[in-house]
């Protein structure tokens, strides 16, 4: 999906380099670590997806890159954006990348909008503080936008309160609200799971629309695998704060070469296919994350293919095709069309 | 035939401010005994509501509902309670669904010491173990509480307490909506075996199609508190008459590389049940619309030779 | 959260004492509560004191080793007087916020359960109640008993409980408002229960937690009523308000008896202070941000 040019030459210099992420929460008696080692990158104009149930380590992912995590947690390893490093700016830089550079959008946006204030002084708000424009620039600026986002009537909209608009429109607002400033890299984290299905269709068109009007750079974290082939050039499906495969979509759609992903996909009931008969569903459970170092594979204790040699040792993430680039410790996508996966099990093996 | 469940013409207001919100409007269903009736619509449809007035919390203003010829009362009253072992409901929310004070079997064990289905001590912790296995669950789970167990593992608690009094007709209100993809699945497979098992008949409320196509005999696809479209679950999917339902389809996204998602084919925003459009409910995002749309509400039109029904103009067989 | 048997399941009750454990103010509040508390009760009998002899010989005597607190002004041991009074404030404060839970509960959960036009009525009749100047009716209760009162704490109860039990209906209904709705409680009406089976069953053990956090605070603030009451000479006969107000009448600027109203005075303030670190530490156990 990405109509770019060469995407090596593009994805050459990343926009977004993520090495060994590491995030663990210290509770009261336990330390549980929701991301483990996790390494991507993302190219300038590239949509990244990153799939994953509950407790996978996605949203915790795409907060520790944004340095939004509450105080008990410790982040390690090194997130650089365009060349600069996250962790090492003083707290007023990593303001300014936030919203003017790097944009989040969330699952719920009525915890992210102030109830208390119309939309069009939020919006301005941002716009004013970050971008240091009049009152008067902001609100026009603000109104542009919220066209562009599909709000009917954009003017007299903006005097709205949050709670006057449907979800749809809350989310195209946060949409807006963080397009405003002109941001390279956008991270959603469920854009569209509170929303009506048939606006969450419209909400996908718009962010495929956005992305090609802009050249923006998106990580798209979900758990809906359907929305990631409609909108992303790449996937990295997560499992117990780890990556366990990384590919371009359409290749993992066709072929995925991890259980995990495997598994994923037949347990999701399809619209084309056989209605009949059971879904292959998973059993058992994610495992626990305070457990420290796993000498196991982790979905060891749910995978259908498991082996004696899966219990041995935790396996790295290797890629796997271009073969040739046989072992490494990365799961890096320089190469937009390297495939990535972590599994004892040699990828032959995979149906 | 006689309907396990019917629901004639059933209307439903809600007084507010504005004016009285039409939260359903003359809408009809029946489920047979042993089938799967999906209900199919998103926010403001009116699913939930018809869900609440068949469990008599709410009460309808017109129509009638009856169960084995019977008909409804609201919650509380003695007929009703007659019905509790007939009749019964598993919400959307696992969390919510359990008495976080009491334990599993507790829990379980309540629909046995209550009314017609009470048996005594010996005989209830028998079933109970018997319900845990029946749900695939571990019968140790019976000390725990439900801040122990998983989401998907408090679901089908809720699913072995809705068993308990062996009912004919079991509600599923947006059932596996608040789980993790891959406990869907379980659950959905739990609740297919369990209707072979028991001959159970589903009222399945859900937003998602791709779960309903997997689980339902027949379909009824609904707008802004009405019907739109029914019909068997192959023939609404293979071939649906409305421009809402063909909406909804367009909509899910596809989880197959060789054929990508279509663009949208409803634009706009849901409109408001407190605000409904003149004529057509669905005119202001169809993308079939024409000029009557406005004017005129369309019936509910018998489609493919009477075995389905949608309501479009377009759909209007009658020449 | 764990699929497997071993182990130890825990209950709410249970992961909400384990919380409180963990609290150490809220340890030190109730450890130092259950010390007064028994010095109160016990240590009277256990060690002798008497609270009652007079002596005027030995009247107003500081502080020493056969007086720990001195004596008062008919020349009675100190010490045994505070823990003495101790007794009745610690018995009106619990007895009081007993019988007001016992109200409160009751009526804020039909309010709640019910609600409607019922709930309207009794919330009205609650706020039409909070809007009476209730010291006014206290110190009228107290009046209307006066012959009686001198040794009956009886009317006090009454009179404090009349007063507390109103906050904690309007918190009871207020919860029980909220737990009607939860899907449990419907769950259980599905199933054909009686509505006294599940306010008992699924609505009354959802708000325990909640009442014995506001319980727990208000027996405090009910001392301290009478501890008011007694120092305007209304309450009962031996109580840390009445050594208190003693205390003051017999300041004057030539000898000072500090005695008199330090003692009881930080008895007093120990207990409320205490109190309020378990309530406080309460409140934390059975309601955690995270869980």
């Amino acid at each position: 999906m990405s109509d770019s040019d060469d995407p090596k030459a593009v994805a050459a210099k990343p926009l977004l380099d993520v090495r060994g992420l590491t995030t663990e929460f210290h509770g009261d008696d336990r330390v549980v670590r929701a991301v483990d080692g996790v390494s991507f990158t993302v190219g300038k104009g590239e949509a990244v997806g990153i799939v994953g149930e509950s407790g996978s380590g996605k949203s915790a992912t795409a907060l520790s890159i944004l340095g939004l995590l509450p105080e008990r947690a410790t982040t390690a390893g090194s997130v650089v954006f365009d060349g600069a490093d996250v962790f090492g700016l003083s707290p007023a830089a990593l303001r300014s990348l936030r919203g003017r550079r790097i944009a989040m959008v969330f699952q719920d946006p009525m915890t992210s909008l102030n109830p208390y204030l119309r939309i069009e002084d939020q919006l301005a708000e941002v716009a004013v503080l970050h971008l240091r424009l009049s009152r008067r620039d902001a609100k026009a600026r603000a109104v542009a936008l919220l066209d562009r986002v599909g709000i009917a009537d954009a003017k007299s909209r903006m005097r709205s309160y949050p709670h006057e608009l449907s979800g749809g429109m809350r989310q195209r607002v946060m949409i807006a609200m963080a397009l405003l400033c002109d941001p390279e890299l956008l991270i959603l984290d469920e854009p569209t799971t509170a929303l009506d299905v048939t606006i969450q269709a419209q909400i996908l068109e718009l962010l495929r629309e956005l992305r090609r009007e802009r050249g923006l750079s998106i990580i798209l974290i979900t758990h809906d695998l359907g929305i990631v082939l409609g909108l992303c050039d790449r996937v990295m499906v997560m499992y117990a704060g780890r990556i366990v495969e990384s590919s371009p979509v359409v290749p993992l759609f066709r072929r995925p070469l991890h259980p995990y992903t495997l598994a994923l996909l037949a347990s999701v009931p399809r619209l084309d296919g056989s209605a009949e008969g059971r879904l292959a569903s998973i059993g058992g459970m994610p495992p626990r994350l305070d457990q420290g170092p796993f000498r196991e594979c982790t979905f060891a204790p749910r995978c259908v293919f498991v082996h004696d040699a899966c219990r041995t040792r935790d396996p790295d993430l290797v890629v796997v095709e271009p073969p040739g680039d046989a072992v490494s410790a990365v799961g890096d996508a320089r190469d937009a069309s390297a495939r990535a996966r972590r599994c004892v099990l040699p990828a032959e093996r995979m149906p | 035939m006689s309907a396990l469940l019917e629901v004639n013409d059933v209307s439903v207001q809600f007084p507010a401010q504005s004016g009285p919100i039409r939260a359903l409007d003359g809408v009809s269903i029946h489920v047979d005994p042993g089938e799967t009736l999906a209900l199919v619509g998103e926010s403001g449809c009116g699913k939930s509501t018809l869900a609440r007035a068949i469990l008599g919390l709410v009460t309808p203003n017109s129509g009638s509902m009856r169960f084995r010829g019977a008909p409804l009362e609201p919650l509380g009253t003695p007929s009703r309670r007659a019905l509790s072992s007939k009749l019964q409901m598993v919400f959307q929310d696992p969390d919510a669904s359990l008495n976080p004070r009491l334990t599993i079997g507790a829990s379980i064990a309540e629909p046995l010491e209550l009314g017609a289905a009470r048996v005594g001590r010996a005989e209830r912790r028998e079933r109970v173990v018997q319900l845990l296995s029946d749900v695939g669950l571990d019968a140790a789970l019976v000390g725990r509480y439900p801040h122990e167990l998983s989401g998907g593992q408090k679901q089908r608690v809720s699913i072995a307490r809705a068993l308990a009094v062996r009912p004919e007709l079991i509600v599923c209100d947006e059932a596996i909506s608040a789980l993790d993809v891959s406990i869907q699945a379980q659950v959905l497979n739990l609740l297919v075996d369990l209707r072979e098992r028991f001959s159970l008949a589903y009222l399945f409320i859900s937003h998602d199609l791709r779960v309903v196509r997997h689980v339902s005999h027949r379909v009824a696809v609904m707008y802004l508190g009405q019907i739109v479209e029914t019909g068997t679950t192959r023939d609404v999917f293979a071939e649906p008459r409305h421009p809402y339902t063909r909406a909804l389809l367009a909509a899910a996204p596809s989880l197959n590389p060789n054929q990508p998602t279509l663009p949208a084919r409803a634009r706009g925003e849901l409109p408001s049940p407190a605000n409904p459009p003149s004529g057509c409910y669905f005119h202001t995002r169809c993308p079939e619309v024409f000029e009557r749309c406005s004017r005129e509400k369309p019936l509910l039109y018998p489609v493919r030779g009477g075995r389905g029904a949608s309501r479009c103009f377009l759909s209007d067989e009658r020449k | 959260m764990s699929a497997g048997v071993a182990e130890q399941s825990r209950g709410p009750w249970e992961a909400a004492f384990a919380r409180l454990r963990k609290n150490r103010w809220a340890l030190v509040g109730f450890a130092f509560f259950v010390v007064i508390t028994l010095a109160c009760f016990a240590l009277p009998a256990f060690a002798g004191l008497d609270a009652v002899t007079t002596n005027p010989v030995h009247k107003h005597l500081p502080p020493s080793s056969s007086h720990w607190f001195g004596t008062d002004s008919l020349g009675r041991d100190y010490l045994a007087r505070v823990l003495v009074g101790g007794r009745t404030s610690l018995l009106v404060g619990f007895a009081a916020t007993l019988s007001s839970v016992i109200i409160g509960v009751l009526y804020g959960a039909v309010s709640g359960y019910y609600g409607g036009r019922m709930d309207e009525v009794m919330m009205r009749f609650v706020d039409f109640l909070y809007g009476l100047p209730y010291m006014f009716l206290v110190i009228l209760v107290m009046l209307l008993f006066s012959e009686t009162a001198r040794g009956n704490p009886l009317p006090v109860f009454i009179a404090l409980g009349l007063v507390e039990w109103l906050t904690m209906a309007r918190i009871v209904r207020g919860q029980v408002l909220g737990l009607r709705e939860r899907e449990f409680v419907l769950a259980a009406r599905l199933l054909g229960a009686s509505d006294l089976h599940v306010i008992g069953r699924h609505v009354l053990p959802n708000v325990a937690g909640v009442v014995t956090v506001y319980g727990t605070l208000t027996v405090p603030s009910v001392i301290i009523l009478e501890s008011f009451l007694s120092f305007l000479g209304l309450g009962v006969k031996l109580s840390w308000g009445q050594l208190v107000a003693e205390g003051v009448s017999v300041v004057n600027p030539i000898r000072s008896y500090w005695w008199l109203l330090a003692f009881p005075s930080v008895f007093l303030a120990a207990t409320l202070v205490s109190l309020n670190f378990l309530g406080d530490g309460l409140r934390d156990a059975v309601d955690p941000k995270t869980r």
